[in-house]
């Protein structure tokens, strides 16, 4: 297999279970996309920012979420959660 | 037979030695003090150490680097102290070459001149005469002196000892610690028991001089200072009361020296790292440049934990990248260039002609880890975007700010690093996206990093975001030619 | 009592010793053995008759003997790893050994030991400056072990990073 079709060691893979999870934290936060406004997201994978990052509380989570705008300028973007909100 | 007596040249360099002595013990403390830990072998597992010279404790929750790590010392053991890499660096291999110098000269002059009987025996039963003065110094009492000569068989066994197999096992270990040289002939580096393994002798080589320095003075006032001082200074027992003066004046000269150098560079580091950096730069061009990397590692000897040093962007907008596997990074080449170029990082691997090299990272702290990296050779990018003629340098730009995402880098700014391009055409320079077969991981520089595998680590920029081909760098930053060369004074070519 | 250590500069001595640390248990052990065999051993050699002197007191012949026999019990404690206590009990015992020998070697060459006047300023014995030496050695590295400067066996250094 391919690096290229690896997985990154950073990421944390997340069961349908987990990505519901953070779809209702989403809704609970009536979150939107910057660019366009939108709040249809794919929930994509987590990256685990407590260890890496300086500025980051310990348990704290980017999740990846696509803006499923078919107009938006920068659909990637993300959500900042930390760990027990969704796992 | 030559008489054994102390000519001009022989008093001249001894005092010219203990000067560089004494300043390669500090400025090499200095050094030590940056990673004040000692392995086996080829890398520097975290735990693994056989010694540590340091009271910090690291995180185990946080990301940490070697810089977290260093360790500040005072100016009295190191030189100049206070966590001053750059500085003890430029001191010590200012004095390396000095002292290699004078150590030819002194083994030309001790063969030219027959003197060399002074530490080589006459005969064998040297050994049954210093196992006679061991016994002798055991009962406290002084051996008698071999016959014509100014020392005891056990004093000439130790001078021989130092002068013939100590100096030029400090300076081969030394070597050894270059990433240029362990990089062109690995099998150096296997002859010392590994990178560390070198670097764990080069330190034991330290205390046996250190030692020999204590017995030396201890000597010297046994058997008297004050003829004995005559002697290196003036060459004969004579003037005996100028003798105390003189040596006590020498050696406060030599303090000095130690308190202007140690002054100099806390006050003024950016004219030590000119003046001392342009010669040792000239050494370094002449003899470390030409050596190309021939570095292929077994797979067996990946190191199991890679150091780190830096810590990743800190931002949202890199995080965001990161989490969608950095679809929307992109490489930017440019400046001096025929055809300017932005890459995705799908386009960097489409590029095809993927490169993999097994090889050692050298630090300029001093620890070493052994990795896989595989990626586009740089060669392949000057054949795309072609440089224009006047394009002698190329900068390397990173999203890392070291003032908001390293709190433990002395400075800040956006962390940039310079390569002369002819370094940066040679075989084993990658820009790397793969570590040990998969996707390059974030504390290592996801999703780009640089590889040069003969120039110590800090070259290797990470967090890649763009490349400019420059025909200068005087104006940018503060023109040393990179973000460690601007704050922390460090040369701009590292081959050791 | 602070100010005391920084002004005579005791404190600067002992935060540099604290900056110093091993992770050498098993060199550690083997150094410290081969110390203390060392001083049992001269010891020996002075009981067969390698002795300064013709002729040996009983008092001083019983306490060789129980050096010896003090420095074979401690050197087979030191490496029971398996009794961490008795390791310990083990290097206690060896500097306990090493200093009763530098002690009573002090006394012989000072104040002088009951019929052995000739040993009086005897300074001059390499045998016995060796044996002085290796007892102290064993000592220092005990210390060091009891600092934390240095590991024994089976000790293991805990550091992860």
């Amino acid at each position: 297999m391919d690096a290229a079709d690896t997985i990154r060691s950073d990421i944390t893979v997340l069961t349908d279970e987990q990505k519901d999870r953070v779809r209702q934290q989403l809704r609970r936060r009536l979150g939107s996309c910057q660019h366009c406004g939108g709040e249809e997201f794919l929930i994509g994978e987590a990256l685990f920012l407590g260890f890496l990052f300086v500025s980051e509380d310990s348990d704290a989570f980017m999740v990846a979420l696509t803006c499923l705008n078919p107009e938006c300028p920068a659909p990637h973007t993300g959500i900042r959660l930390a760990g027990p909100q969704f796992l | 037979m030559t008489q054994l007596d102390y000519p001009a040249w022989l008093r001249i360099e001894h005092w010219v030695n203990v000067l560089f002595v004494t300043l390669l013990i500090r400025s090499g403390i200095e050094i030590l003090g940056t990673h004040p830990k000692l392995y086996r072998g080829y890398d520097s597992k975290p735990g693994s150490e056989w010694a540590r010279f340091t009271r910090k404790t690291m995180p185990t929750d946080k990301l940490y680097d070697t810089l977290d790590e260093e360790e500040s010392y005072s100016a009295i053991i190191s030189l100049p102290g206070h966590k001053n890499l750059g500085m003890g660096r430029h001191w010590h291999f200012i004095t390396v070459i000095g002292w290699i110098l004078t150590g030819i000269s002194y083994y030309i002059l001790l063969f030219a001149t027959g003197q060399w009987h002074r530490y080589i025996p006459y005969s064998w039963s040297i050994f049954s005469d210093a196992w006679n003065d061991m016994l002798t110094y055991l009962s406290f009492k002084l051996p008698p002196l071999l016959p014509g000569q100014p020392l005891d068989a056990i004093q000439k066994l130790t001078y021989a000892g130092v002068i013939f197999i100590l100096a030029p096992f400090l300076i081969l270990t030394g070597a050894a610690q270059s990433p240029a040289i362990e990089a062109r002939f690995p099998w150096y580096v296997r002859l010392w028991g590994g990178r560390q393994g070198a670097r764990s002798l080069h330190f034991l080589g330290l205390l046996a001089f250190i030692a020999f320095i204590a017995v030396h003075l201890m000597m010297v006032g046994l058997w008297g200072w004050i003829p004995l001082n005559a002697l290196m200074i003036f060459g004969h027992v004579r003037h005996l009361s100028w003798a105390l003066p003189a040596s006590l004046t020498l050696i406060a000269a030599i303090v000095m020296v130690h308190v202007a150098a140690t002054i100099w560079s806390l006050r003024s580091p950016r004219t030590v790292q000119r003046a001392l950096g342009s010669i040792i730069s000239y050494g370094r061009r002449q003899l470390l440049r030409p050596m190309t990397s021939r570095q292929n590692y077994a797979p067996s000897q990946l190191s199991t934990e890679h150091r780190v040093n830096g810590k990743p962007p800190d931002t949202d907008e890199y995080k965001v990248m990161a989490v969608h596997d950095f679809l929307d990074w992109k490489l930017d080449v440019g400046g001096l260039v025929e055809n300017p170029r932005t890459f995705t990082l799908a386009e960097l691997r489409a590029l095809g002609g993927k490169q993999t090299q097994r090889v050692m990272h050298n630090c300029i702290q001093g620890w070493s880890s052994i990795g896989e990296w595989s990626g586009v050779p740089f060669r392949t990018m000057i054949d795309l975007v072609k440089p224009l003629p006047q394009a002698r340098h190329v900068c390397f730009l990173t999203m890392q700010d070291t003032g908001r995402d390293e709190p433990s880098a002395e400075g800040a700014g956006q962390f940039y690093e310079i390569l002369d391009l002819d370094l940066v055409r040679h075989p084993q320079c990658l820009l790397a996206y793969e570590m040990n077969g998969q996707p390059l991981p974030i504390k290592h520089g996801a999703p780009l990093r640089l590889r040069i595998e003969n120039q110590v680590g800090f070259k290797m920029a990470k967090w890649i975001e763009r490349i400019e081909f420059i025909s200068g760098y005087r104006g940018i930053g503060e023109g040393m030619g990179g973000w460690r060369e601007d704050n922390v004074f460090y040369d701009k070519d590292v081959a050791i | 009592m602070t100010g005391l250590l920084r002004w005579t500069g005791i404190g600067k001595l002992i935060s540099f010793y604290r900056y110093i640390a091993f992770n050498g248990p098993r060199v550690t052990t083997a150094l410290g053995v081969v110390l203390l065999l060392g001083v049992g051993a001269i010891r020996l050699y002075w009981l067969a008759g390698g002795f300064l002197l013709p002729r040996y007191p009983t008092y001083l012949a019983a306490f060789f003997v129980l050096l010896v026999t003090t420095v074979l019990l401690a050197s087979v404690s030191m490496v029971m790893g398996r009794w961490p206590g008795l390791v310990m009990t083990g290097w206690a015992l060896g500097s306990l050994v090493s200093m009763a020998s530098i002690a009573m070697y002090f006394v012989s060459r000072t104040a002088g030991l009951p019929d052995l006047p000739r040993l009086v300023g005897r300074w001059d014995y390499p045998l016995g400056t060796f044996a002085i030496a290796l007892a102290a050695l064993f000592a220092v590295l005990h210390f060091s072990v009891l600092t934390g400067m240095n590991v024994a066996y089976p000790q293991r250094r805990c550091w992860h990073d």
